[in-house]
């Protein structure tokens, strides 16, 4: 986390003058695009969260270093190194290559979670939060270097799915590309699927019951450590997929996550940090505000207003759109 | 059931248990009394496993328990029901109850216990879908006991089931103490009203910073000057 994020490219370029409103709309599909992987980044935060109280500062470097993991893996399969400067991968790569490497990358990133939270994490337990949260920068800052130095710092093209790569769909005079769709349909089934989970499941009624109380759930017999260390491999499993899918767009290299991580951060905050809901509708904002900043209003404002915005919602509702107040811990 | 012999435990670098030692035989009520800080809450969460036991030992039916995790001391049969009741505050009442049934493998039987839970508490079957968080004072402390049973204990530890609450509802959480006690679950009973749960105790332990000082049937401790002087206001 120690560079300044860097302004993301747009698929669009600001050179229109004046207003219509097909531009606008492409600007929000954009955002939509893009505040998708917010999103996901954002759930995972939320996750962590809720289990544990601590906030995963690391949280885009883990979900770049799956996305280096994943490509590495595209190239076992293929034969190809890609830890070689010269190595290339073709452009676009179909399931039976694209889907073993994300099952690999998520297992990696399960058992990166499973870890971290228990040989890092739990000796912390009774630490304070802000020294947990050091831990998260550690970890972070450990990848970038790791990464720069495994797979060098030069960024590279990232394979996209053949099947996504397809002609986008026309709404009128608007593209939709089949891309933009899978982001935001992987969204909203993963934060869907989490709510479900939170809601009717045992194991995730007992992460909200660790959350309201830790004293309480160990009293019902919760392995607080296991579950928040099942938190922990969820979350990292959900930058993982976002990861590889926002790779493509942004192109691979060791900062690639550092504008995407502070935007999720921000929309983890706006929706609610302990808000799955929020966590989405969080994200989706972000991405929609930011597009639009970045294409309405002079550069330099772009990377301020999203914030400027943050700001002026959590005065008004401090606990975020969704949020609710912290339950008292005891 | 419960034996526990020359047990040390420290609240930091407090020492809060100085050697304590009792017994709590199957199918009593055992009233453990003593100011605040005596050390009567911590004596329960040494028992439970939520603070590590120093030295001495704990015996639950002739097994070890003093370095058992507070999972494995659920699973064996023992609930603690805390202080200040501890509910989840933003899970509904049913989630609550669920989460004490938490370590429990044979989830059919969920419905059976949530009747039993209604038989002593009907008051929370129309609150199911309510907050916990949203329930008075007293409804909190049934729901905390409630929970408790949910584990289908052998042994339960009740800390200060009275706090805070009216007399008249003091009176009916005392009632179903009884019942809970009479259908077949051994209770250890912390309480800061001495005069209430001697009169439902068969047996007595007065605690005085960290150690016993004092123990008999409730009928004798009823009659003992000491403790009316003390503890019973007169």
């Amino acid at each position: 986390m120690g560079y300044f994020p860097m302004v993301l490219h747009s698929t669009l370029n600001a050179t229109a003058e004046g207003f219509d409103w097909i531009t606008l709309g492409r600007n929000i599909i954009n955002g939509f695009s893009f505040g998708s992987i917010y999103a996901l980044f954002a759930l995972g935060l939320v996750l962590i969260h809720k289990s544990s109280d601590v906030v995963n500062f690391g949280h885009g470097e883990m979900a770049m270093f799956f996305s280096y993991i994943g490509l590495s893996l595209m190239g076992l399969l293929l034969g190809v190194n890609i830890s070689k400067p010269a190595a290339e991968l073709p452009s676009q790569l179909g399931w039976e290559v694209f889907l073993p490497a994300l099952l690999g990358t998520l297992l990696f990133a399960a058992l990166m979670g499973l870890g971290i939270e228990r040989f890092l994490l739990r000796p912390l337990a009774k630490a304070s939060v802000l020294s947990q949260v050091m831990v998260t920068i550690g970890i972070g800052t450990l990848l970038y270097g790791l990464a720069s130095w495994l797979w060098k710092a030069e960024p590279r093209a990232y394979p996209r799915i053949e099947a996504v790569s397809g002609p986008p769909f026309q709404l009128g005079e608007l593209a939709l590309t089949r891309e933009d769709l899978t982001f935001l349909s992987v969204a909203i089934v993963m934060a869907s699927g989490l709510f479900l989970f939170f809601r009717y499941t045992m194991v995730g009624i007992a992460l909200r019951a660790i959350a309201q109380n830790p004293f309480a759930a160990r009293l019902m017999g919760i392995n607080v450590g296991r579950l928040n260390g099942l938190a922990w491999a969820m979350a990292l499993m959900l930058a993982a997929l976002a990861g590889m899918l926002a790779a493509p767009k942004l192109q691979l290299e060791p900062g690639m996550m550092a504008d995407v991580a502070v935007k999720s951060f921000a929309a983890a905050v706006l929706g609610g940090i302990n808000s799955l809901s929020g966590a989405l509708l969080g994200g989706l904002l972000i991405g929609i505000i930011d597009n639009l900043a970045g294409f309405y209003l002079p550069d330099g404002l772009r990377a301020t207003i999203a914030f400027l915005i943050i700001v002026a919602v959590l005065t008004i509702k401090p606990h975020g759109l969704l949020g609710k107040p912290l339950p008292k811990k005891v | 059931m419960l034996r526990i012999d020359n047990l040390q435990a420290y609240y930091g670098r407090i020492a809060a248990l100085k050697g304590v030692s009792l017994e709590v035989p199957e199918g009593t009520i055992v009233a453990l009394l003593g100011a605040n800080g005596a050390g009567k809450t911590t004596l329960l969460r040494t028992i439970s496993g939520l603070l590590p036991a120093a030295q001495g030992t704990i015996e639950y039916n002739g097994q070890r328990i003093d370095q058992a995790t507070p999972d494995q001391i659920v699973r064996l049969g023992i609930s603690h029901s805390p202080e200040g009741r501890q509910v989840f505050p933003e899970c509904t009442v049913m989630e609550n109850l669920k989460l004490g049934s938490y370590i429990r493998r044979d989830k059919q039987n969920l419905k059976g216990d949530l009747d039993q839970i209604f038989h002593h508490f009907p008051a929370l079957k129309p609150r199911l879908r309510q907050l916990a968080g949203t329930l008075s004072g007293g409804e909190q402390q049934m729901l905390a006991i409630g929970r408790a049973l949910m584990s289908r204990p052998k042994l339960l530890l009740l800390d200060e089931p009275s706090l805070g609450l009216g007399p008249l509802l003091v009176k009916e959480i005392f009632t179903i103490i009884k019942e809970i006690n009479a259908s077949g679950v051994t209770v250890l009973l912390v309480e800061q009203n001495a005069y209430l749960a001697l009169n439902i105790a068969t047996y007595g332990y007065v605690l005085e910073t960290g150690k016993v000082v004092l123990h008999d049937t409730g009928a004798n401790l009823r009659q003992n000057e000491e403790i009316k002087h003390s503890y019973l206001g007169h």
